[in-house]
């Protein structure tokens, strides 16, 4: 999403107002945008909690900083929006949504119905599996279209390595390949997509690629409905929401093969990175450094890198294994005697008595529990 | 050498489907298997990859194929094992360690004969060791020019690639390039001992291209011209822009004056609607696709019937890349551009972006040096630098050379490094005096580029001298360039491929999907991704 037209902006300026009147009073403008690109922060996964934010998270991925910091002034220009001081203790400056903002609000509610669409989402609970699902429903569509018609040789819409292995295996599965050769797809497409009007059911199916068609983009939906690309995209995840919904409380007997698409194979912490966290699973087993290292066939640097991480992020984490209570106060004592956070300038102190991984660790942990504190209801 | 001819045919015809070789291809292939460095001068589009593919099926051991565009070795790489080839495989960064570990084994152990390797993959002494055990036939460097610091795309990891060469065991050579001007082609052959004899060109000499610019004096006339020129050209084509803003305000354009069958296309899009782009262009779904210069690399559509520049490229070498792309098939085909003096400030904008000052650099050592872990992120840098990951890669590679960091290791998330003894202060001097250099021959580069906007000669022409070609006896099939006369009327006869509209009407759930998954028709056996 790069320029708008003032269409797209007659969709978007609504969508964003509605997200920010919930954290009007608490918290900056700029933490909606961190809830819109789904970032992992902590702060941002209780910005959601707190202010029920949960259909905005990871709504808009790409979303540019830039964009939105010119949404941010011409709300503010239009009066729509106010800066404010937060209560006395916090000298963070918040801010307010005027009844000019709400009307905004109001009115692209009952223009383009925002708060249905929005209703079903949970950006927390289905961000990436969303994702997962449509790259590999889109991926096994096209293998069948292709398949079916002998054709070998096609570009697999999907470049992601994992969805493909997984489409590749699950192809193999003698079960999965006899529910396919009987039209198992076709069928539960059919049954799930039906309860849908006309224009939900061809949103869905003419983005699909196979050997009869390829797939348009949304863009290409939106120039052919007429409607804003926004209020597409929005529509596209409402469906997507709804049919995994469907497909995961109907269950295995009545959608096998979607239902295989809509599994999920390792529960991922979603604070982590995926790699942080596989290292925080090893480390929840009692593996230590080295055995990870050798396991993972990763250098020392990042296993340590991983180790900051889930310091920062997994305040449950039972740090003292690799940082002992007193070596963690030294360290926190040191770098406020000397009014720094810089390692070198703490190691210089401290000499031998701890490592530069204790100090990042002790530092590390420290922001985490002060972040969770700031977040924490004022009062 | 009769008995080598006959197998060679035969390869072509049974592997290939081809009934003849293209010019140039067999007389390099030749020199390759009688264990001469060749160097390949073809135009885009004239076959290149047939020239490493076909020796890789006849060669003992592996061939080797550097080059830089992971697009293309993917899509070449799954083109093969489509084609039931399962010794063909690619080593790049974004594969994960696990990944590359895996790869390396099954390199050891001979499953491969055809491997494409990204530059900065050859820096892992772990990479070049298992080459080194496969033993190499082949060392194939496509995109050879990115060797020249001369070059308008030079590539720091390139510069290594002669060692490397020795360290495999020196194999033959082969150099590929689709431009260069007569000093890089002199830098390369020097680099990897390549003999005069032993260079073969193919003319860039486009007969069936007919060049036309259009000057015009302001944005508005710009955009009256494309807007006349799409309205009148048949068939399936591409607008260039320098940038992502000018692609989606064109795409803007084209829609806003009912030219519907059109998408953008830049580096700044998700995979996936890249990949339906670029599929519906190929089947010819869509008509016209507005681009940025990521655009069109290993995208092999024989009828791209026109290329429009609605900015002027960079340099010549990539206006002829660009342009390369046009009929394929041997028809005719129009290379327009419209040309406003005034997006020399685009282009000089791009160039002040890039370009790093001496405050930069010291900046960068600092961060560097001061770095415990000796590990950095592109994040890290960016948010400290401000600094794209073009820029990161120069700047590590000049420290290297300047003796600041040593045994720099590219990871799919930054870099890792150790310290060197080298002074900082010298060194923050002798970096900048390179990237000053690399910028300024950036600059002549366009320079040549508006050079050769503002001749009034015959572009052909003009081309050729640039290159270093024989000017006179070029030919053309209809009409040469806007400078020697040319009809453009000529080139709107073809008809367009057509839009395939669907009412909401005709629109049925049952129908579309059954189609789509072919219905009742069993699954093939034994088919695979
Ligand atoms: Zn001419």
């Amino acid at each position: 999403m790069n320029q708008l037209t003032p269409r797209e902006f007659d969709v978007m300026a609504p969508l964003i107002l509605g997200g920010l009147l919930q954290l009007a009073g608490e918290r900056t403008p700029q933490s909606l945008y961190y809830v819109l690109v789904g970032r992992k922060a902590n702060q941002t996964i209780q910005d959601v909690h707190h202010y029920r934010l949960h259909p905005y998270y990871r709504l808009f991925p790409g979303f540019l900083k830039e964009r939105w910091q010119e949404f941010v002034t011409y709300f503010l220009q239009s009066g729509w929006m106010e800066r404010k001081k937060a209560g006395d203790k916090v000298r963070q400056l918040t801010f307010a949504i005027t009844e000019a903002g709400r009307q905004q609000v109001q009115r692209g509610n009952e223009r383009y119905r925002l708060d249905y669409w929005l209703s079903p989402l949970n950006g927390i609970v289905y961000g990436e599996r969303l994702e997962l699902f449509w790259m590999r429903l889109h991926l096994l569509v096209q293998t069948i279209s292709h398949l079916k018609r002998r054709q070998h040789a096609f570009y697999p819409v999907v470049q992601r390595k994992q969805v493909q292995a997984w489409v590749k295996q699950h192809l193999t599965r003698p079960l999965m390949r006899h529910r396919l050769e009987n039209d198992q797809l076709y069928n539960e497409l059919l049954e799930v997509l039906s309860p849908y009007d006309k224009d939900m059911q061809r949103l869905l199916v003419d983005q699909l690629s196979g050997a009869t068609q390829v797939g348009h983009t949304l863009e290409q939906i939106s120039v052919r409905s007429g409607e804003p690309l926004p209020l597409v995209q929005l529509k596209m995840k409402w469906l997507l929401t709804r049919l995994l919904c469907e497909v995961v409380e109907a269950g295995v007997q009545r959608y096998p093969v979607l239902s295989a698409l809509a599994a999920v194979e390792s529960a991922r912490d979603p604070r982590l990175s995926a790699s942080a966290g596989e290292t925080y699973r090893l480390l929840k087993k009692g593996l230590g450094i080295e055995e990870i290292m050798n396991r993972r066939r990763l250098k020392r640097g990042t296993v340590e890198d991983h180790l900051v991480e889930i310091a920062l992020h997994c305040p449950e984490w039972d740090i003292s294994p690799y940082l002992p209570e007193e070596v963690k106060q030294l360290i926190l004592h040191t770098s406020r005697k000397a009014g720094t956070k810089r390692l070198r300038i703490i190691k210089d102190m401290l000499g031998e008595q701890c490592s530069y991984l204790q100090i990042r660790l002790a530092l590390a942990q420290e922001g985490g529990m002060m972040h969770a504190e700031a977040a924490g209801p004022t009062g | 050498m009769q008995k080598l001819r006959g197998q060679l045919d035969e390869a072509l015809v049974r592997y290939f489907g081809y009934p003849s070789f293209r010019p140039g291809q067999r007389e390099l292939i030749e020199k390759l298997l009688q264990g001469k460095n060749v160097l390949g001068l073809l135009a885009t589009g004239g076959g290149k990859s047939l020239i490493y593919q076909l020796p890789s099926l006849i060669l003992p051991f592996l061939t080797l194929v550097v080059t830089p565009l992971i697009s293309l070795m993917v899509d070449q790489v799954q083109k093969l094992r489509q084609q039931g080839r399962r010794d063909v495989a690619y080593v790049n960064s974004a594969l994960n360690p696990e990944e590359v570990q895996q790869l390396l084994r099954e390199i050891r152990s001979g499953r491969y004969k055809l491997l494409y390797v990204s530059p900065e993959k050859l820096k892992h002494p772990a990479v070049v060791a298992a080459l080194r055990q496969r033993r190499v036939s082949l060392f194939a460097i496509d995109e050879a020019h990115c060797i020249s610091q001369w070059g308008h795309d030079f590539r720091t990891d390139y510069l290594r690639l002669p060692s490397v060469v020795e360290a495999v065991g020196s194999p033959p050579v082969l150099a590929l390039t689709a431009t260069a001007t007569a000093e890089v082609v002199e830098e390369i052959c020097r680099l990897f001992h390549i003999h005069r004899d032993d260079l073969v060109k193919q003319s860039l000499n486009r007969p069936n291209i007919a060049y036309d610019i259009q000057k015009v004096d302001s944005e508005q006339e710009k955009r009256e011209w494309l807007l006349h020129a799409l309205a009148h050209l048949g068939g399936s084509g591409i607008v260039y822009c320098s940038t992502r803003e000018a692609v989606e305000q064109v795409v803007r354009l084209c829609r806003e004056a009912g030219i519907d069958n059109v998408h953008g296309y830049h580096g700044g899009m998700e995979a996936m609607e890249r990949v339906l782009i670029q599929e519906q262009f190929l089947r010819n779904q869509l008509r016209l696709i507005v681009a940025t210069n990521a655009f069109g690399m290993g995208v092999d559509k024989p009828d791209i019937r026109f290329v429009l520049h609605y900015h002027y490229p960079a340099s010549l070498e990539a206006y002829v890349q660009e342009v390369g792309r046009i009929g394929r098939d041997g028809l005719p085909g129009y290379a327009g551009l419209v040309y406003w003096p005034g997006d020399t400030a685009i282009h000089q904008g791009l160039l002040r972006a890039e370009s790093l000052s001496r405050a930069d650099v010291e900046k960068f050592l600092q961060v560097v040096t001061g770095t415990a872990s000796r590990t950095i992120s592109f994040a890290q840098l960016h948010t400290e630098l401000g600094i794209g990951e073009t820029q990161m890669r120069a700047l590590f590679f000049y420290a290297e050379q300047a003796g600041m960091v040593a045994d720099v290791v590219l990871t799919k998330d930054g870099y890792v490094y150790h310290l060197g003894t080298g002074e900082q202060h010298i060194a923050a001097h002798r970096i900048a005096e390179e990237l000053a250099r690399v910028r300024q021959a950036k600059l002549e580069k366009l320079q040549a580029m508006e050079h050769w906007l503002e001749q009034t000669g015959c572009l052909r022409r003009a081309i050729a001298a640039y290159f270093g070609e024989q000017a006179d006896g070029l030919t053309y099939d209809m009409y040469c360039c806007s400078h020697c006369g040319l009809d453009r009327s000529y080139y709107g006869r073809q008809t367009g491929a057509a839009a395939r509209t669907m009412s909401d009407k005709e629109w049925d759930l049952e129908q579309v999907l059954g189609r789509l998954l072919g219905r009742r028709s069993g699954l093939e056996s034994g088919g695979s991704l």
